[in-house]
């Protein structure tokens, strides 16, 4: 038996009150001269060995009373031997990987991550042929991937040995979902959800357990038993800024010394496509943490780049090699007008413009005057009308490229449903944009070769991208000599959880490329003095004041840096997509990343069992043969607090009866 | 004022008369029946007159129907001699803490001699445990109520109890029919008990036994455990009231129920008293039953 509560057993001394009790009692007898002594001389030779029955029955039943709410404060789980880890190969099995960081990091032998694709490969291995199998684990922006079988388990081993770490937070909570629904889907009478993690404290944060049918088991595989003593890279981050990099980009790595030796000149490389780009050596005291910026210059024709952080230290027994990947676009910081002392930075950049009615962009100025050449004009929110629908024809006719946010219950008069699937910050996975079977795309207005209502001089439509169910989400119009890149989506999340995720940034970023291409063909196009003589290879500050959705007025501090638009202190520590508020109408978006994943901390298997109450949930070594299986049963603590008031109630009537 | 000798108590008993239902015999004329007859108030019977009978009690009405002469004879009254036997063992000592059972005992025998003194009756006393440790010899001076008190103010619960000794003993010193009170909590072996009230009775005496308890030890209310202690003998056991208190209630029943059965048979006037009632209005209820009876 295992206890989630155990120090609640340190008051099973206590039993010893209801002895000690009773000794008392029995030392405190009354002494009574009683003249009919004879009479009851005769009755009492038999109820004496009743009497001394009733009281050993009395103090067990209260000693067992007493022991009964200590364990049900102790909160006791059986320990169980049969659905473990190495059950039946017939049940289904989903096998979950945790690439993030951390899982590189190494006991000396093997990483964590290494360790835990061999296990299970081996675990599926013993997987027999048509047994529904899936594998889950987390692609290179952060997204959770299932590769799911239900005829040969060995077609997941090309996926796991394809599998790398990746540096974002690993979304255990979703994974698990994801788990559970392909495990309902396969309608076995039971199912093997296996956890391979470093089981980090980060991941349980705010962990809200998903509803999980009680025939499937959890089972929890990571280093038992380990604790950080050495040194090592626990994480790397692109520190809290806007994820835009210029000529001189760069990423932090932070690194904490585990160990109580002190760190003396430990060189720290940082390879980039297998070049070395930067080299530095650190210096770190004990349990001492230190964030290093390595700078690069990245390469963006590649889209994403691959990364080697090395950490050459002498008497560092894991693995000091960290890859990552992450994400090198043109840097094109998107500015929104908010206030007048920024402008400058507008004109020579691109400029992105929202506005919550997404028909009056501006009211001082005439539209056309106002949207001149080398703009991009953004419609937020786009809702159909005539003039606006004219406003467009005229920007693309000069050759103008026109971003529509055009969300899909904003199409014509009919409201229809938004198709939305909740808005998932940390998890940024493309949900079908289907409600209740309706494919609300079937009623945009424009069709490929035909003349709509809203652009009858539609020339060439291409869909760049689509959503799951094959639902279009951004599509490249052209529309006389201009462009129209349709989202169909809203800016603010409302009909999609794209835009909330890390993806949207590069993606727009992605669309600004191909605008500056189609219309200067020069990628240093946003870099060029226009006619404010800005230098903008100097160091330059700004100021502009934001306000949250929360209310919460914010002054991000930046420079504008060799074309890069860096903000340092954004007030964000989840990672995601978010909009800030500047004044009264005018928003702003920011994307925050997380990489820094902590300290190797790992949770507690207690806390683990609590949030999984009345499941099976086992434990097991990722290095060695350990395995705790604990059978939760869900009506546990009831079954115990019925027992205690049975036993109060048996032990009151006895003493009730007898005095 | 003496501890024993309440006036209160005694005021309120004034008046009553204690007859004795059997006859007894006495030297001086009295309330109670004699078995001498004679001339008295209360018809006998007649008898044919001789010469020399006193003429006023010739019974002219008979004389006028039959024509020959009768003399009256009535019932002769005389004085009751009364003998107070009184427990005086140390079960008599319960309970410790309030009035013991002799001291209410002493009260009673109190009362009983002066409502026997005051009605002219002779009453002795005789105190004992398991052996007799005063004898008075019944008198009927009303001084010699204050020796009687003198004599019960002195005694204290002692020793184990020996009724039938006490019984026997009073038989060996009492010649003529009398009334013989035994005042006791009748701790004794019942049968040789009962045995030896039987042959007093067989005497001719008349017996009356007031059997006095407390009310504890009629459903003993004591909580907890409790170690019951002998009080005449060096005994004890540990019990739990509670679980033997049904018990032991059908126990002390029964040994009520033979006594009263017994004396029924014996025709002995057995009474129990309970030491929570009042003495004086123990005694005026045992006097109302008495005549009803």
């Amino acid at each position: 038996m295992h206890f989630l509560n155990f120090w609640y057993l340190w008051f099973l001394p206590a039993l010893a009150i209801p002895l000690m009790l009773n000794i008392l009692k029995k030392r405190k007898i009354k002494d009574v001269e009683f003249p009919y002594f004879d009479l009851l001389f005769n009755i009492n030779v038999k109820n004496l060995v009743h009497l001394k029955i009733v009281n050993y029955l009395l103090l067990f039943l209260r000693m067992a009373l007493l022991a009964g709410i200590i364990i049900f404060m102790a909160r006791p789980v059986f320990v169980s031997k049969n659905t473990g880890i190495n059950a039946s190969g017939d049940i289904p099995t989903v096998f979950i990987i945790d690439n993030s960081p951390s899982m590189t990091y190494s006991n000396g032998t093997s990483s964590f991550f290494k360790a835990a694709l061999v296990l299970a490969e081996k675990y599926i291995l013993a997987l027999n042929r048509n047994v529904p199998c899936a594998l889950i684990y987390m692609n290179e922006f952060g997204s959770i991937e299932t590769t799911e079988s239900y005829s040969n388990p060995d077609k997941l081993l090309a996926v796991l040995r394809g599998i790398n770490p990746q540096n974002h937070k690993f979304a255990l909570e979703r994974s698990i979902e994801l788990a559970v629904s392909f495990l309902r889907s396969a309608k076995s009478a039971s199912g093997k959800i296996i956890v391979l993690t470093d089981n980090q404290k980060p991941n349980w944060t705010d962990f809200r357990k998903p509803d999980i049918d009680t025939k499937f088991s959890l089972n929890f595989v990571y280093p038992r038993n380990f604790s950080a003593n050495t040194a090592g890279i626990t994480g790397f981050r692109f520190s809290q800024r806007l994820p835009l990099q210029g000529e001189k980009s760069f990423i932090t790595v932070t690194l904490k010394n585990f160990s109580s030796a002190e760190w003396k000149n430990i060189p720290l490389s940082f390879y980039l496509e297998n070049e070395l780009t930067d080299k530095t050596v650190i210096n770190l005291k004990p349990q001492q943490a230190v964030d290093h910026v390595l700078y690069y210059k990245p390469d963006f024709s590649k889209g994403f780049l691959k990364g080697l952080v090395k950490f050459d230290c002498p008497d560092f027994n894991i693995d000091n090699n960290i890859f990552i990947s992450f994400p090198s676009y043109m840097p094109q910081p998107i500015y929104i007008v908010g206030q007048q002392d920024i402008n400058i930075y507008l004109k020579a950049g691109l400029n992105i413009y929202i506005n919550e009615s997404g028909t009056n962009i501006k009211e001082s100025k005439s539209f056309n005057s106002d949207y001149a050449e080398n703009t991009v004009t953004v419609f937020n929110n786009y809702k159909y009308a005539e003039s606006t629908g004219m406003q467009i024809k005229n920007l693309a006719a000069k050759g103008n490229c026109v971003l529509i946010f055009y969300p899909p219950d904003t199409q014509g008069s009919d409201e229809t449903p938004v198709a939305v699937s909740e808005a998932d910050l940390e998890n940024p996975v493309l949900h079908p944009y289907k409600r209740t079977g309706k494919d609300v795309f079937s009623q945009i207005q424009f069709i490929q070769g035909k003349q709509g209502i809203l652009f009858p001089e539609l020339q060439k439509r291409s869909v760049i991208m689509k959503s799951s169910g094959d639902t279009p989400f951004l599509e490249e119009i052209t529309l006389n000599r201009g462009k129209l890149f349709v989202f169909y989506t809203d800016l603010l999340g409302n009909s999609s959880n794209f835009v909330n995720t890390n993806m949207f940034v590069p993606l727009l970023h992605r669309v600004m490329d191909r605008i500056l291409v189609i219309k200067h063909g020069d990628r240093e196009y946003y870099n060029r003095s226009m006619d404010y003589s800005l230098d903008l290879t100097a160091d330059s500050r700004f100021s502009v004041k934001w306000t949250t959705p929360l209310n919460q007025v914010f002054t991000p501090a930046g420079i504008f840096v060799n074309g890069v638009y860096r903000i340092n202190n954004l007030p964000f520590d989840k990672p995601g997509f978010y909009n800030l508020e500047s004044g009264s109408s005018h928003k702003i978006f920011a994307c925050n990343i997380p990489y820094f994943e902590g300290d190797m901390t790992q949770t507690n298997e207690n806390e683990i069992l609590k949030i999984f109450h009345g499941y099976t949930v086992s434990f097991t070594g990722l290095f060695d043969d350990s395995e705790n299986i604990f059978a939760q049963h869900a009506k546990g603590p009831a079954i115990l607090i019925f027992i205690c008031v049975l036993l109060s109630i048996i032990e009151l009537l006895i003493a009730n009866l007898t005095g | 004022m003496r501890k024993y000798l309440d006036t209160a108590i005694l005021a309120q008993l004034q008046g009553l008369e204690l007859k004795a239902r059997l006859v007894v015999e006495g030297s001086l004329s009295g309330m109670h029946k004699s078995p001498f007859k004679g001339f008295s108030v209360e018809f006998a019977e007649h008898k044919a007159y001789f010469p020399g009978d006193d003429i006023r009690y010739i019974d002219w009405k008979l004389y006028g129907k039959t024509e020959k002469y009768f003399i009256k004879q009535y019932e002769e009254d005389t004085n009751l001699k009364s003998y107070l036997l009184l427990d005086t063992s140390r079960s008599m000592g319960f309970p410790e803490k309030s009035q013991t059972k002799l001291e209410y005992s002493i009260f009673l025998a109190v009362s009983m001699s002066y409502l026997m003194l005051a009605q002219r009756d002779s009453v002795g006393l005789l105190t004992f445990n398991n052996e007799i440790c005063d004898y008075i010899p019944a008198r009927n001076d009303m001084s010699h109520l204050h020796y009687i008190v003198n004599i019960l103010e002195k005694i204290s619960p002692a020793n184990s109890t020996s009724i039938s000794y006490a019984l026997k003993y009073l038989a060996s010193k009492i010649k003529r029919r009398g009334l013989i009170i035994v005042i006791s909590d009748l701790v004794d072996d019942q049968e040789n008990v009962l045995k030896h009230l039987t042959y007093l009775r067989k005497m001719k005496h008349e017996i009356i036994v007031f059997h006095i308890m407390h009310p504890d030890e009629l459903n003993i209310p004591y909580r907890g455990t409790v170690r019951f202690k002998n009080m005449e003998k060096p005994a004890d056991l540990t019990a739990i009231p509670d679980q033997i208190r049904k018990s032991y209630s059908k126990k002390i029943r029964d040994f009520i129920n033979i006594y009263q059965q017994k004396c029924w048979q014996e025709n002995i006037d057995y009474h129990r008293i309970m030491t929570d009632v009042p003495v004086e209005k123990a005694i005026l209820n045992y006097i109302a039953g008495r005549k009803k009876g």
